[in-house]
């Protein structure tokens, strides 16, 4: 029985912390930088069998709803499984955390060359999976609090991971500074929620909104909840980088190892959007309605505030970091055109499961760049299109999916969310966010301009893609865009 | 001893709230980096505080187990905090966060 509603369920986020352990184990017994291929395969296997145990997972919950009948449990259980939920979207979710840190895990083996103690780097990249994964199937906010640390007190150290780059070492600093403020502010946010409801399971709380809107409630309540929502909206704009938080992101997204950024823009952003889903639609469900308006407007105002600065940006790290604070916009008003009555969730996975693929893919190919010539001006992808006819095809689709040109998922995508919002008569939104689309299909035709049209830089060294991994990575990512854009009908929970 | 009680429930909101403000204003105008993260700490254990007298208010026992992990994690936090912030100084010879602006544009 301890088997069936302890571990099973559970299975997905231990088995990347017992292979996240195993690898250090590993590390002291062999030696630094000995038995490679072991720690590269155990390290593999920590996604791998994660991804085993959501689909043993989906088959237990679809074959018998989990009846917890109080009088044969320890209490122990019944207290654990009370802080965790798990369903079809959250394991969906495993999926795409799994797979985009299997992805992670070979772009570190492939282009993190300068690294001779890379079973670390897998260490830590799994320990942030398993955050994100507690942090997206939490049911009470201690394990919010906990998820959110473990994925970001590893991440703060894989920003840094070059420590002799003044550049990579100022990025982590400037995260780790706005990211430990964002803790403080939902540590903060908890405390409030707790006490106003006296308790920190997250469908407790949600029962309790609805009592106490449904039976009109003392100013003081409603003004502790608004200050808690509006808290917990400030702690989580910090960690997905809505608009006026948004500083940290360009910065350390530079200055972090292009693999990394990769990583960090696609998982964490999903992790992140799994909280602010679980929160504003799930915790504060009843009074979402009340305050949609000021959402709606934080997610214009990210939006326009990424594509308007990216337009003059000539680095491509810093031009993709400031498309993913526009993106965050999008994926933001998936979550304020959310109807309350009839909750969508369609529209978002899709959106964060596409965009996470073509961020992971472009990273991806930029990593290949970077590796080869140096850096990443604009100018270094000039006349590659002729150079490398497949990579620069690939750049390509994710660039068309990203500015959301119509045949690709990113239109797609974006169609879903300003439809969710159309039906719910915000038209204004749905004008702007297109407006602010039209905005940065400038920059990034601007970046199609030069790999296609542009003559190469005379002595710029030939592009080789020297570690044949980094390919099953990109193909993968843009195998996955492809398959989206033909299912537009995947997600209909 | 109900009335003693009360009134120290008063007093521990108001050192909550001035710490939490300490630390708040400290994060916000200092310019050392590792003032910057004492004060980052001050505003977790301010929280810490409101959540121990939340619990004593209500009688639950959660508020009291947050604050355990809570600790826990602060510590871990200023362990790669001051990691971070050590690295930096061995490269520039400063903790003065107006030093480092090399990313911007």
């Amino acid at each position: 029985m301890i088997l069936h509603y302890f571990l099973i369920p559970a299975a997905p986020v231990l088995s990347l912390i017992a292979c996240a352990i195993l690898l250090i184990c590993l590390e002291i017994v062999t030696g630094e930088g000995k038995a490679k291929t072991l720690k590269l395969l155990v390290a593999l296997l920590g996604p791998a069998s994660s991804m085993l145990a959501v689909s043993v997972v989906s088959k237990t919950l679809s074959e018998s709803t989990i009846e917890i009948v109080q009088s044969d449990f320890p209490a122990w259980l019944g207290e654990f499984l009370a802080t965790y939920q798990l369903d079809s979207f959250t394991l969906v979710l495993f999926l795409a955390i799994s797979f985009f840190t299997l992805l992670a895990l070979v772009y570190s083996e492939a282009f993190l060359t300068d690294f001779s103690e890379k079973s670390e780097i897998f260490s830590l990249l799994l320990f942030v999976a398993a955050g994100m994964m507690v942090l997206v199937s939490a049911n009470s906010l201690l394990m919010v609090f906990m998820g959110l640390e473990l994925m970001s007190l590893p991440t703060y150290v894989l920003v840094g991971l070059r420590k002799n780059d003044i550049r990579a070492s100022e990025a982590a600093l400037k995260y780790f500074l706005y990211g430990s403020f964002a803790t403080v502010l939902l540590v903060l946010a908890i405390a409030f929620l707790y006490g106003s409801f006296g308790t920190l399971h997250i469908s407790q709380i949600t029962a309790l909104t609805r009592l106490q809107i449904t039976s009109a409630s003392s100013g003081s309540a409603s003004l502790s909840l608004a200050a808690s929502m509006a808290l917990l909206a400030v702690a989580l704009g910090f960690k997905i980088g809505l608009a006026p938080f948004h500083l940290w992101i360009p910065d350390t997204y530079q200055g972090a190892p292009t693999p990394i950024t990769g990583f960090m823009g696609s998982a964490i952003k999903l992790a992140g959007f799994g909280l602010a889903f679980k929160v504003f639609c799930s915790m504060f469900n009843s009074v979402l309605s009340q305050h949609s308006d000021i959402l709606g407007v934080l997610a214009l105002v990210t939006m326009f505030v990424g594509n308007l600065a990216a337009l003059r940006q000539s680095n491509l790290k810093r031009i993709f970091a400031y498309s993913s604070i526009s993106h965050a916009g999008y994926l933001f008003l998936a979550i304020a055109a959310i109807n309350p009555q009839n909750i969508q969730r369609g529209p978002l996975l899709y959106y964060l499961l596409v965009y996470g693929l073509m961020f992971l893919g472009t990273f991806g190919i930029l990593s290949v760049i970077e590796n080869n010539r140096g850096n990443l001006d604009l100018n270094r992808l000039n006349g590659l299109g002729f150079e490398k006819p497949l990579l620069s095809a690939c750049l390509l689709l994710f660039i068309l999916t990203a500015a959301g040109i119509p045949p690709t998922a990113g239109f797609l995508a974006k169609y879903f969310v300003f439809l969710e919002a159309a039906s719910q008569g915000k038209m204004t939104w749905v004008v702007l966010g297109v407006m602010s689309s039209l905005i940065g299909v400038y920059y990034y035709l601007q970046i199609i301009a030069h790999l296609y049209m542009k003559a190469p830089l005379s002595a710029m060294a030939p592009i080789q893609v020297t570690h044949k991994a980094a390919w099953v990575g990109i193909l993968a990512s843009a195998a996955g865009v492809i398959y989206f854009a033909m299912r537009p009908g995947l997600f209909a929970f | 001893m109900m009335e003693k009680l009360t009134s120290m429930v008063y007093w521990t909101h108001f050192v909550s709230v001035a710490l939490f403000g300490l630390g708040l204003l400290g994060f916000l105008i200092r310019r050392n980096a590792l003032v910057v993260l004492m004060c980052l700490e001050l505003m977790l254990n301010a929280v810490n505080l409101i959540l121990v007298e939340i619990a004593m208010k209500t009688g639950t026992s959660e508020g009291i187990i947050l604050v355990v992990f809570v600790i826990t994690v602060a510590a871990a936090e200023v362990a790669v905090g001051l990691g971070i912030i050590l690295n930096l100084y061995r490269i520039k010879k400063t903790v003065d966060l107006t030093s480092f602006r090399i990313l911007s544009g």
